[in-house]
């Protein structure tokens, strides 16, 4: 052997034999801490500093055989599966944004858009999977101002469609970061966590994106809520718990008394009954219900025809001349359904299903915090867009929503990041680790200014 | 007296779950603790050691989060998960019976006294 004496030389060897490198720096610093104190320790017994040192090294063992085991413990964890498994639900969208594109949409544009936004999403999806998950959390509070700063110019500058895909896949996100940095900050950092998402909540309010909203209120809540459960502000479980509840059910309070919430009920009713408006309101549920009485499970090639031309005449009245329904963008399940029954549709959203349950699973069993919540956060988001896109292309037309991987080019690229960024964290769980505590330092007030309209 | 090395490997996990029970611990500590609660019989290296406890953090039986402590050095603490008291109950209850068959065939064995 060698000889490598010192410390410096023993964690060069160690290191040496581990391939990963981000795990490096984490594992070399336990063992250079380890050999200071046995250094210092032998100092203490009155040995000279090189012999100090000299002994503490002989002391650890061999470090080949040290980096060796370490490098054998510490892999990354290849996501293969659920690579694989996002990218070919995104090929199904594209197959599916192609087929069913709007009749007046060039076909080869419509591809090109299409693939465009597969090798975008992937490149998204691969770097996202490829970053380091801590280094987000270290910066967590940049980031949430950082995502508010940059989406504020959505309101005027971008077109709709963008800003809603981003708004409702960033702000669920964005918020999370924010929650995660009040960790054992009590109340205060429960109130400022709380305080952080209101404008999130009214950039949304000001695009308007109903969709963005409330998959940014339920998300919040469930991410919330399940902080608390963990007693992440340390002001007690069911302290946090309940506050957190009092506060929902204040905001619900607060809007039932602005007059607010009676509107939505109504919009809620007639989601759930939209034939009692089927001329105004109703309008886009109702033809969706009619159409839906004609799909069958399984359609038989050829077997169409007949079919829209039963429910337009459902629609608009046996005498009238069947005319026909946009039904692409978020109604591009329902079309799907129309054309081939319900069973392929049911097989979409169950895979999407599966995909989500599985990380949702993987992401509660990690052992580094942080990962829990930005698991929670993409998995939250995603869910929340499905359930809406499901019951939106049932029938139950409250808002828009997309289907995420399978409608909108910006929204599969957008969507399939966040997968990446979901399963970087199941990558590196092996050397996954939080944060010392660091004491605490007086920050600067943020002072959040609020207007209600 | 010096114990054989195969002795102490394969028992070392059991041990090293059962000084977590006791409270968090960082590697340093471990193994001064190990030396004295054994009467400096077992002197574990720490080459061995971070490698069995990251292991035993793959297996979910502890768990690691860093700490600075007021000499302004940062100690990677070990605690022992549910799942590692489980795991310490197991090999425990594995090893009493493993030590009373070797205590019975050394003490001439139980078997033939009774044949």
């Amino acid at each position: 052997m060698p000889e490598r004496k010192t410390i410096a030389a023993y964690l060069e060897a160690v290191q040496g034999q581990i391939r990963w490198k981000r795990a490096r720096p984490l594992l070399v610093r336990e063992l250079e801490r380890h050999l200071e104190d046995q250094r210092d320790d032998f100092l203490k017994e009155g040995k000279a500093p090189d012999e100090a040192e000299r002994l503490a090294v002989e002391d650890m063992g061999d470090p080949v055989t040290v980096g060796t085991e370490l490098d054998r413990i510490h892999r990354p964890r290849p996501q293969w599966g659920l690579l694989v498994l996002t990218i070919v639900l995104a090929a199904v969208g594209v197959f599916l944004r192609v087929l069913f594109r709007r009749p007046y949409f060039r076909q080869d544009l419509v591809l090109m858009r299409a693939l465009a936004s597969l090798g975008l999403g992937t490149a998204a999806m691969l770097g996202m999977y490829f970053l380091d998950v801590s280094r987000l959390v270290r910066h967590a509070r940049a980031l949430y101002i950082g995502t508010l700063v940059m989406t504020v110019p959505l309101l005027r500058f971008v077109y709709p469609t963008y800003s809603f895909s981003l708004v409702s896949a960033l702000y669920p996100l964005a918020y999370v970061l924010w929650l995660y940095s009040f960790r054992g900050k009590g109340w205060k950092g429960l109130l400022l966590t709380i305080l952080g998402g209101m404008p999130l909540a009214a950039v949304c309010c000001l695009i308007p994106s109903a969709s963005g909203l409330f998959i940014l209120l339920f998300s919040g809540l469930a991410a919330t809520l399940y902080a608390a459960g963990r007693d992440w502000f340390g002001v007690g479980r069911w302290k946090g718990v309940g506050a957190v509840l009092a506060v929902a059910f204040g905001l619900l309070a607060f809007l039932f008394l602005k007059g607010y919430l009676n509107s939505f009920l109504l919009r809620v009713m007639i989601a759930l009954r939209p034939e009692l408006e089927k001329e105004h309101r109703g309008y886009m549920g109702w033809v969706l219900h009619m159409f839906w009485e004609d799909v069958p499970p399984l359609r038989s090639v050829g077997g169409e025809a007949a079919m829209p031309v039963n429910a337009g005449a459902r629609v608009f009245g046996g005498g009238q001349e069947f005319r026909p329904i946009d039904f692409s963008h978020d109604f591009l399940p329902a079309s799907m359904a129309v054309a081939w029954g319900w069973i392929p549709l049911a097989l979409l959203l169950a895979a999407l299903t599966i995909l989500l349950l599985w990380m949702l699973v993987k992401g509660l069993r990690q052992s580094y915090l942080p990962g829990h919540f930005v698991v929670l956060a993409v998995v939250l988001t995603l869910g929340f867009q499905t359930l809406f896109s499901a019951a939106l292309n049932f029938g139950f037309v409250l808002f828009s929503a997309s289907l995420p991987l399978v409608v909108g080019n910006f929204q599969t690229v957008v969507d399939m990041a966040l997968i990446g960024l979901a399963l970087s964290v199941f990558r590196g769980d092996s050397i996954a680790r939080e944060e010392p505590a660091k004491p605490l330092r007086p920050r600067k007030r943020l002072r959040i200014k609020l207007e209600y309209q | 007296m010096e114990l054989e090395k195969s002795l102490v490997s394969g028992s070392m996990s059991l041990l090293v779950l059962k000084l977590l029970e006791g409270g968090d611990l960082y590697g340093y500590q471990m193994i001064e603790e190990l030396r004295r609660q054994s009467g400096d019989a077992f002197r574990l290296k720490a080459g061995t050691l971070y490698p069995l406890l990251h292991g035993l953090e793959e297996k979910g039986f502890v768990t690691a989060y860093e700490q600075t402590a007021e000499s302004g050095k940062t100690r990677r603490y070990y605690h022992l998960t549910k799942q590692g008291h489980q795991a310490l109950r197991d090999k425990e209850t594995a090893w009493d019976a493993y030590a009373r068959a070797v205590g019975r065939v050394l003490k001439g064995g139980a078997c033939l006294a009774g044949a």
